[in-house]
């Protein structure tokens, strides 16, 4: 399809320009998708604010939670026809790296993201079109399907974190990504302690299924606040960071029982680190992981708990926004207001 | 080129057929070795099979011929590869099941290795052809394909050192078997009706071996071990 469209691109630190440039051009293997709900992303807010290392060069379109209808597609496209609304992800493993012969597909070498969805097309390359993309069923509205993505990420964590029935789990950041684990954890069977540093942000997760909340800005010491609500004040069972903040990572592994998961999903700035007690770590046999990124096996099950109902997505979008206020949009999440914007054109 | 076709059990032929042609993202592989396995036997066995047919799957063999777009493999290199390609797309591929996947059982290499050129899909060279260094035994490379099974059979139990495991049947996978048991520290019980094939898996490391058909095996094993044994192959 030949023509122009408008499209939010990002130049750099806090320089978003909503400009008028080409509508994607689509080869055999792909397909070119109208954005019917693109919704915003903590990532993109840390993008707009500080840049990003790896995926977004300079001048280029962005935002990667999404769902839409096929306007276009190439010849060679056998499983998606024009019409069809779709929900796709940002990336797919390429099957052929040693990380992906070892079924470590979140780490294989050859991710190439798609972004884009800041704009009034995408164009959805032809492995993502192929592995990671699916037709969504009439009952689910396009800005519930849009969430696939970051719930593929949170599955991915959740499934990593080794929640057993009724154990106890605290949930660093009441983010959309924190609430999610929220949920989450909830349909795991645990009992759930959301903190974050804003009262509303505390009441969207008490919505979602937390068992108790604390307001961080209110504790002098949030991690005895959090180990007061366990059983004779030994820690949780499971700790998660959904901040990514380095001084939380450190509080967040202070906060485990011995023998506890601690699961540190949020990315933080490159070039921060943090200080682990040793022998907290040796004597209390701690398991302390990293989480990054999805599977197309999360991004399926993602799907399902959309599809399924099982999460509530409705409840993550607080307001529609047209595609020109997106900045605004970005500002709100910055400043904590709402959780997810539904970004329009 | 020369084939050897399949009629049915009892009928082969060694007949001329057309060189296979190649696409712009295939290879042309030149067979160097090609064996014989236990799964291509049951398909020459079973009437359900369509035939006349070209078997056999396990190969290693030298690209003659590039198309255009291929990048990782150049004229020369000698190559293995594995024949069925999962989609990794569909509910056994995302489980980690590939070998329950559809489109792995109806991919092949074409058309068979049992004659002297076989094309690559763009698939198979994507995701299972591996270049081999031309140094090693060739021989030995046959054998990726089925120690590829059986790696996956072992990997996919959980045991500790020591433990003892029967494995019934010491064909060429049994031998594999019993070689990947040893190599992972398990002891080894192997069980077969043929006395050479016993004396060369006690070759290749059993610590036991029964033959069933003078031995009571169930008689054996408790001699072996009082409560049986812990994993149970049977290959
Ligand atoms: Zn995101
Ligand atoms: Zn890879
Ligand atoms: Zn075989
Ligand atoms: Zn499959």
């Amino acid at each position: 399809m030949k023509g122009k469209m408008k499209a939010q691109l990002f130049y750099g630190p806090e320089d978003v320009r909503y400009e008028n440039i080409n509508i994607p051009e689509i080869g055999d293997d792909e397909a070119l998708v109208k954005i019917k709900s693109a919704l915003t992303c903590g990532s993109d807010l840390k993008t707009y604010k500080r840049g990003h290392p790896t995926m977004i060069k300079e001048a280029s379109v962005f935002g990667h939670e999404w769902a839409g209808d096929i306007v276009e597609i190439g010849s060679d496209v056998d499983n998606f026809k024009v019409g069809d609304r779709i929900a796709a992800v940002n990336s797919v493993p390429c099957y052929e790296c040693y990380y992906c012969k070892l079924e470590r597909y979140s780490l294989c070498e050859n991710l190439i993201y798609n972004n884009g969805a800041y704009a009034e097309y995408i164009k959805i390359p032809g492995n993502i079109l192929k592995k990671n993309t699916y037709i969504i069923p009439d009952k689910i509205d396009y800005r519930e399907a849009a969430l696939l993505e970051p719930l593929a990420c949170v599955v991915h964590g959740i499934e990593e974190s080794n929640i057993k029935t009724d154990d106890m789990v605290v949930i660093n950041g009441a983010g959309p990504i924190g609430l999610m684990f929220i949920a989450l954890a909830r349909l795991k069977g645990a009992l759930v302690i959301s903190v974050d540093l804003s009262d509303e942000r505390l009441e969207y997760a008490k919505d979602f299924g937390a068992d108790y909340t604390i307001n961080a800005s209110k504790e002098s010491n949030q991690v005895a606040a959090v180990k007061e609500l366990t059983e004779d004040k030994k820690g949780v069972d499971v700790a998660v960071d959904a901040t990514g903040i380095p001084e939380v990572w450190e509080m967040t592994i202070l906060m485990g029982r011995k023998g506890a998961t601690i699961n540190l999903f949020g990315g933080c700035a490159s070039g921060t680190s943090v200080n682990i007690d040793t022998q907290l770590l040796h004597y209390s046999e701690l398991t302390i992981k990293g989480v990054y990124h999805h599977t197309p096996y999360y991004v399926k099950k993602a799907f399902d708990l959309i599809t399924s109902r099982q999460i509530d997505t409705v409840k993550f979008i607080t307001a529609d926004m047209p595609l020109e206020k997106l900045v605004s949009a970005l500002e709100l999440m910055g400043q904590q207001k709402g959780i997810k914007y539904n970004i329009t054109t | 080129m020369k084939a050897l076709i399949c009629y049915n059990q009892n009928e082969f032929k060694l007949e001329e057929i057309d060189r296979p042609e190649i696409q712009k993202d295939e290879m042309l592989i030149e067979m160097i070795y090609t064996s014989l396995c236990g799964s291509d036997i049951i398909k020459i066995l079973d009437p359900e099979v369509k035939k006349p047919a070209v078997f056999g799957h396990e190969v290693v063999g030298r690209v003659v011929k590039v198309g255009k777009n291929i990048t990782r493999f150049n004229l020369g290199d000698v190559v293995v590869a594995a024949h069925h390609i999962p989609c990794y797309r569909c509910h056994y591929c995302l489980h980690g099941n590939h070998s329950m996947c559809r489109h792995f059982k109806e991919t092949n290499i074409y058309p068979g290795s049992f004659c002297q050129y076989i094309r690559l899909s763009k698939e198979h060279i994507r995701y299972t052809t591996f270049k081999i260094p031309p140094d090693s035994n060739l021989l030995e490379a046959l054998f990726v394909e089925p120690l590829a099974c059986c790696i996956r059979a072992v990997d996919r139990v959980t045991f500790r050192k020591d433990d003892i495991f029967s494995v019934v049947g010491t064909g060429v996978i049994g031998m594999l078997f019993i070689q990947l048991i040893k190599l992972s520290g398990g002891r080894v019980v192997a069980i077969e009706l043929d006395n050479d094939r016993l004396s060369m898996a006690r070759f290749l490391g059993a610590d036991c071996t029964i033959n069933p058909s003078n031995q009571n095996i169930a008689r054996e094993i408790k001699n072996i071990t009082d409560i049986g044994v812990d994993i149970a192959y049977s290959p």
